[in-house]
């Protein structure tokens, strides 16, 4: 285990985030799968609750929990107190902390794994929040290394439990299981279609929620999707796996034929915009997130469809990192106004894009 | 007569209905009158199914039998299997007498 910020980018940052790289045959429409894991240690107040001191003993402890484990040892620890406000930004924008990890002014902080297969958040809403990201549909594989790191953690860690109602979160709709676990799903055809609305109300029914890209309360950018599960309580971790990795399936199914439905009673309209979504980020000279996400959006449609040439799936996911205000920032290693960034905005962007 | 503090981190029910969260593993026994009909509303369930700590085989292993025999116990409730019900409650008791699991797992 390492600490310290010059890592932060000699080391941990430099490459891309290994979800990154596409995985599996729905790779095009499912982004990445996530399974977050919340515990709390026995012995300590929960974090809203707690005093600074209280604090500082979760970290010291979890950072000895860490020390003696195998996979777990081989992160990098990033103290939040001592982070500038633009690094929490890049952490937010790699998903690698929660905005209110980064809004917060006590003692927290996270580990971060190689690659950043995983991360470690200390002092979020719970003591622990464990994260693990893969690229593409593997719900299983996140869930299995979350599952691992978990094990390992517990062999020196008390974790709140009890035998009726599982691990004790702070907030109720998290105890249990303790995990949410999610997927992040292009789905431009279905939104074409106005057919999110009913969807989302449709996975409501059966336990799973539709969110926004950058979750709670967001809307659609992009128009992609975080899907996960609602319930912690009262399912086993397969359970909830096995019936995301099915619904994830069946949305990627309808997505396609959408898409077909596209390509078929709305050609024109269709080619129309993927090539205005191309003329927009080949010339814009200012070009906002939202704006440079919805076209790269269209664009990967387009691509999907075969109706266009496109870039590579990993090229479509490291611009939706690169593109975000933090990140543009940080590679001009300068403070920038709104308009200076949307300039090198629409520069990365034409740089990617070479046909 | 419901709980109106946690003993152990001093929250008060009005606090917890205030914010929605609970202020340490202890306030799960204290409010557990108004979490078990939260946790139906929100989940549709009251017990966990799922991963336990892995602190102790043995223990793992007890763990997850009271966790089948409270489910059974509720199914032979439902079925209203009085005796049934019985059996059940008599050897969730006696494992639970047997092991320091209460004490453990609600304090």
């Amino acid at each position: 285990m390492d600490t310290g910020m010059e890592n932060l980018y000699t080391e941990l940052l430099v490459d891309v985030p290994q979800w990154c790289v596409p995985e599996g045959e729905t790779a095009d429409l499912v982004i990445s799968s996530r399974a977050r894991l919340a515990r709390n240690l026995t012995t300590l107040p929960f974090v809203h609750r707690s005093i600074k001191n209280e604090r500082f003993r979760v970290i010291e402890q979890v950072e000895n929990a860490v020390q003696r484990g195998e996979n777990v040892a081989r992160s990098v620890y990033l103290s939040l107190l001592d982070t500038s406000e633009l690094d929490r930004g890049v952490l937010v924008e790699r998903r690698l902390i929660s905005p209110s990890l980064a809004e917060g002014t006590r003692p927290a902080g996270v580990f971060i794994g190689p690659g950043e297969s995983f991360s470690l958040m200390v002092n979020e809403e719970d003591h622990l929040r464990l994260q693990t990201i893969k690229g593409g549909l593997q719900v299983r594989a996140a869930w299995q290394e979350a599952d691992k790191i978990d094990t390992e953690l517990s062999k020196t860690l008390d974790f709140a439990f009890s035998d009726e109602f599982g691990y004790l979160t702070s907030c109720p709709s998290n105890t249990g299981t303790g995990m949410r676990l999610s997927v992040l799903m292009h789905l431009p055809g279905l939104t074409l279609a106005d057919q999110m609305v009913t969807l989302g109300c449709a996975m409501e029914e059966i336990g799973f929620t539709v969110r926004g890209l950058h979750g709670e309360g967001t809307g659609r950018s992009g128009n992609m999707y975080q899907v996960s599960n609602q319930c912690t309580l009262g399912h086993a971790e397969e359970e909830i796996v096995d019936r995301l990795d099915r619904v994830t399936r069946r949305l990627a199914a309808f997505e396609e034929r959408a898409c077909d439905a596209l390509a078929t009673r709305a050609k024109r309209r269709t080619e129309d915009r993927v090539a205005r979504a191309y003329g927009l980020l080949k010339h814009a000279r200012l070009l906002g997130e939202m704006e440079a996400l919805d076209a790269l959006s269209m664009l990967r449609m387009g691509a999907y469809m075969e109706l266009c040439q496109g870039m590579e799936t990993s090229a479509f996911n490291q611009l939706m990192i690169a593109i975000q205000p933090a990140h543009i920032r940080m590679a001009s290693g300068r403070e920038m106004t709104a308009e200076e960034r949307d300039e090198r905005r629409a520069e990365l962007v034409r740089e990617h894009l070479r046909f | 007569m419901k709980t109106t503090s946690c003993p152990q981190c001093g929250l008060s029910a009005s606090e917890f209905g205030e914010s929605g969260q609970l202020g340490c593993a202890a306030c799960y026994r204290a409010f557990k009158e108004t979490l078990v009909p939260l946790f139906k509303q929100i989940h549709g369930n009251e017990f966990h199914r799922g991963k336990v700590p892995v602190s102790d085989p043995s223990r793992q292993k007890m763990r997850r039998e009271l966790i089948d025999l409270r489910r059974a116990l509720k199914k032979a409730v439902g079925r209203e299997a009085y005796e049934q019900a019985a059996d059940l409650r008599d050897r969730i008791n006696e494992l639970e007498r047997g092991s320091d699991l209460h004490q453990v797992a609600h304090g």
